[in-house]
């Protein structure tokens, strides 16, 4: 078991390297050039070219590459030639904000969507059933930009209930960085009106972000857990008199869970990735608006910086998926 | 009919039950009136083939029939007295594991398999307590922890008493650890664990070797001697009826046709149908050609026209000679690997052209691998496979290609071996148009000789267009041996073609075949474990083991003066529906 985790983290390097290597080549083929962008319009031809010896743009790609390469080694990311920060701090500013957000999102759509399929195949065509499917096919149907601009409306405008956009008003003191996720931060420290004042900033968009996923999932959810029900198994459990509590929650549940988690684990790198329109919508300081922001202007570092991170976390996740097969079904091995 | 008694041993009583089912098609009348009552110590053996109603009549008991789309619609079923069609779900609960216990017909799909067996045992120990301390022994009150440690305990002692050796440790594997008999054994166990007082059995033997079935027959029996319980006993098995039952009610389109004690329905059946039943079962008396199937609850007449007699058996078209096959091991790390498993060693026999030749073993012996490596599916280790002197695995793929148009096979299941979407006519062209060089047939040619095969096994050219769904499983089967015709083989495997059919179809297929190896001078290669159709069909006959063959020769011999322990094992386990036969009534202690 061990060995197989050391294995497959292993396995991490070169779905990195390859990633690198495809994110690097491809940026430099996009027609453009961002040094030029980043000199300024008034520039002269001597102005960009110091600037691109300046990021080391002049020599050769696989130059180019093998430094940046040896660079992540030491922590570097290389520097963004729009904002001339480097990546490394700026990924440490925007991802624990992404990351609050896909994972607050995934709870919701966890721990809603598990308890509703299950509800929604025990009770078979009957009328939480209907209620549940009609539910979350609008919410799969309904893009998630604009769930997001009837959320602001409905409880930010109209009801006042929420905060508008943001993560956390500049008017009041942030809990201590150790996470960089504010919620969480405010909890390990003990701040709870920190806490809810987060909590109140991160409702919508992470909301707003749920509904497919918890869509997906409550259908996948359903969908197994009619194929449980009628397994052999549950009629003898049936007949020996265990009460349909039980059977439902304990024995029919984690055979039922299986599908669904691989759905979870796709989800989670989709959401990760899938981000900046929620952020733009509600302002939300995550990778998706560094990233956009980094496209739209040709700036490579960013790129590649925010690609790898998302490679890394997608792997990461579904590694711990595999994980989660395995206690959940006794037949698998790792080997 | 049997009238309400207040015998106190009288534990069930089914009176004019009817039952009706909701279908695409309306609503259909599936229990017609059963009636029989169950007392303590006897075994109650409910016999009827697929569709029967035998297996609701048993679930209605527990009342686990689900409504809709079922509706009783007349009709009680009293167990010690009370109506359960009368019960709250409440009720029926405090009798579910606790006075009835049920057991399924296959062992790997009635364990939850995420579950360590303990778990499972567990937790019915614990719901038959909350309706009898006394089963866990314990002082009303007990903590949930003791009566925890008290149900792991008892879980323990069942296992025990159903045979599961090494008990205490067993209790903490998964059902995938376990093989088919021992899963049974613990589903037994699991019914057994609140002391029911009527068990029901639902084609509990069906899916396991016959070996395992005996011990499993011993078992159930041995638990009625010990605990005086009921027994509703649900098969489609003859030979397990006449071994085990004290009664039997035979059932035929949802009403008992004939009940009462085994040996008077079984010795001097009165209706046509159990008639016609056991003269479906292969008995060894039997000459091939004999058996009758039957049709529309009857005794079919005898075949229209005897088949002209079979030509002696010629040489040997297949030899196989020492064939060796071994599977890799498992991995174990990073680069050991487990020794190799030997699934077929050094096995040799000669098949001759025009014969049948049957063989017989367990799950796990080798006979679907060494199917596999005639059909050049896998590559033997070592030996040779010579078909009509052709080195088989010496062929080119093209060289080999041209020889499958002359070995065909049918598979047994005939519900999973045609292809759903595809109509009968293309099933049967396919071969056809995959050995077009051989045959050179034109689109219009091979609908002609598809209508004449589907005449050849009994259907009509009006099936050609039809899809399998609308077919019965005997009909299916028969499909399958015209496609496996379609390409004119005179090599047919025959991979247990009957065990997933009724005993009147599988007759009827048996005939089939007998009557298509004359007229078409096939040799036949006959896998099975049913020992009564491959005495009935086969010339000649091998027994495979654990990937060896431990005997070979002519059928009678083997049948009549086995020499290997493994062959008299088989024989002695092999349920003859004479009750006279069978080795449980004799007290004698033949089985392992």
């Amino acid at each position: 078991m061990v060995g197989y985790i050391l294995r497959r983290l292993l396995l991490l390097v070169p779905v990195l390297l390859g990633l690198s290597m495809l994110v690097f080549a491809i940026a430099r083929l996009l027609p453009g050039d961002p040094v030029a962008l980043a000199a300024g319009p008034n520039a002269t031809a001597a102005d960009v070219a110091s600037v691109a010896r300046e990021f080391g743009l002049d020599q050769p790609l696989v130059v180019q590459y093998w430094n940046y390469l040896t660079g992540l080694f030491r922590g570097d990311w290389g520097v963004s030639i729009f904002t001339r920060r480097p990546v490394a701090e700026d990924l440490a500013a925007y991802l624990p904000a992404t990351l609050e957000l896909v994972l607050a999102a995934m709870l919701l759509a966890i721990g809603l969507g598990i308890p509703l399929g299950l509800m929604a195949a025990v009770f078979r065509n009957k009328w939480p059933d209907f209620l549940a499917r009609t539910v979350s096919l609008g919410a799969i149907s309904m893009p998630r930009f604009f769930l997001g601009l009837v959320f602001q409306l409905l409880f930010a405008m109209w009801l006042g209930w929420l905060p508008l956009s943001g993560r956390f008003p500049l008017t009041e003191d942030p809990p201590p960085q150790i996470t960089g996720m504010l919620t969480v931060d405010a909890l390990l420290s003990g701040q709870f009106h920190a806490f809810g004042v987060a909590l109140s900033y991160l409702a919508l968009p992470a909301i707003a972000m749920c509904l497919s996923p918890l869509a997906t999932i409550m259908r996948m959810m359903r969908a197994s857990t009619i194929e449980v029900l009628q397994q052999d198994y549950v009629l003898t459990e049936r007949a020996l008199g265990l009460s349909q509590k039980l059977i439902l929650f304990k024995y029919v549940l984690k055979n039922a869970i299986s599908a669904t988690l691989t759905v979870i684990g796709l989800y989670f790198g989709w959401l990760l990735g899938g981000t900046v329109l929620v952020e733009t919508v509600f302002d939300w300081p995550g990778i998706g608006l560094y990233a956009t922001q980094a496209v739209l202007t040709q700036d490579f570092m960013p790129i590649i910086g925010v690609t790898l991170c998302i490679g890394a976390i997608f792997v990461t996740v579904n590694l711990v998926v595999d994980m989660l097969y395995g206690l959940l079904n006794p037949k698998v091995r790792y080997q | 009919m049997n009238p309400p008694s207040l015998d106190t041993d009288t534990l069930l009583e089914i009176d004019d039950l009817n039952l009706a089912m909701r279908s695409f098609e309306g609503e259909i009348q599936v229990l017609n009136g059963v009636s029989f009552a169950v007392k303590r110590g006897e075994i109650w053996g409910i016999v009827g083939e697929t569709g029967s109603g035998k297996s609701l009549t048993g679930l209605t008991v527990s009342r686990l029939v689900p409504t809709p789309p079922g509706r009783y619609l007349r009709g009680s079923v009293r167990f010690q007295g009370q109506d359960v069609l009368k019960q709250s779900e409440e009720t029926m609960r405090t009798l579910r594991g606790r006075r009835i216990g049920m057991i399924f017909q296959d062992p790997t799909t009635n364990l939850n398999p995420t579950f360590r067996i303990g778990t499972q045992l567990v937790d019915v120990a614990l719901h038959a307590a909350k309706l009898d301390p006394t089963i866990l022994g314990l002082p009303a009150g007990a903590s949930r922890r003791a009566r925890r440690a008290a149900a792991e305990k008892v879980a323990i002692a069942r296992l025990e008493e159903v045979g599961i050796p090494n008990a205490a440790e067993r209790v903490n594997d998964y059902p995938h650890q376990f093989s088919g008999g021992m899963k049974q054994r613990v589903l037994i166990a699991m019914a057994l664990i609140g002391r029911p007082d009527l068990l029901i059995a639902d084609e509990p033997t069906t899916a396991l070797d016959v070996s395992v079935q005996a011990q499993i027959l011993r078992l159930i029996h041995g638990l009625v001697e010990e605990h005086n319980l009921g027994v509703l006993f649900i098969t489609h098995n003859l030979g397990v009826v006449a071994q085990l039952c004290t009664h039997v009610a035979v059932m035929y389109a949802g009403a008992i046709v004939e009940s009462g004690p085994v040996r008077d329905v079984l010795k001097h059946p009165r209706h046509d149908y159990t008639r016609g039943l056991l003269a479906s079962v292969p008995k060894p008396s039997m000459k091939r050609g004999e058996l009758r199937g039957l049709a529309g609850g009857a005794l079919a007449a005898e075949a229209l026209a005897p088949p002209p007699p079979r030509a002696a058996p010629g040489g040997t078209i297949m030899a196989i000679e020492h064939v060796v096959k071994e599977f890799p091991g498992a991995r174990r790390g990073f680069f050991d690997r487990a020794p190799p498993v030997q699934a077929l060693r050094d096995v040799s026999l000669n098949i001759r052209q025009g014969e049948s030749f049957g063989l017989v073993g367990e799950s796990g012996s080798g006979k679907t691998t060494l199917t596999r490596c005639i059909l050049q599916l896998e590559k033997i280790t070592s030996g040779r496979i010579v078909y009509d002197g052709i080195d088989l695995a010496a062929q080119t793929p093209q060289q080999m290609q041209a020889l499958r148009a002359r070995i065909q096979i049918v598979f047994q299941d005939p519900y999973a071996s045609l292809n759903p979407r595809m109509t009968i006519r293309d099933i049967i062209a396919e071969p056809m148009e995959i050995h077009h060089g051989k045959l050179g047939l034109t689109p219009r040619q091979r609908t002609d000789r598809a209508a004449e095969l589907l005449e050849q096994v009994g259907l009509t050219t009006q099936h050609l267009n039809r899809f399998p769904h609308e077919f019965s499983g005997g009909q299916r089967q028969r499909i399958g041996i015209a496609r496996a015709l379609a390409p004119k083989p005179d090599f047919l495997i025959l991979d247990e073609p009957t065990s997933a059919l009724d005993v009147s179809v599988q007759a009827q297929v048996l005939n089939l075949l007998h009557d298509l190896q004359s007229r078409l001078g096939l040799t036949y290669f006959f896998i099975s474990h049913d020992l009564g159709v491959i005495r009935y069909i086969c010339d000649r006959v091998a027994l495979i083991h654990h990937g060896k063959l431990v005997e070979q020769g002519e059928t009678e011999d083997v049948f009549t003066n086995p020499r290997s322990d493994y062959a008299k094992m088989l024989l002695a386990a092999m349920p003859d529906p004479d009750p006279d036969l069978s080795p449980l009534r004799r007290r004698e202690a033949v089985l392992l």
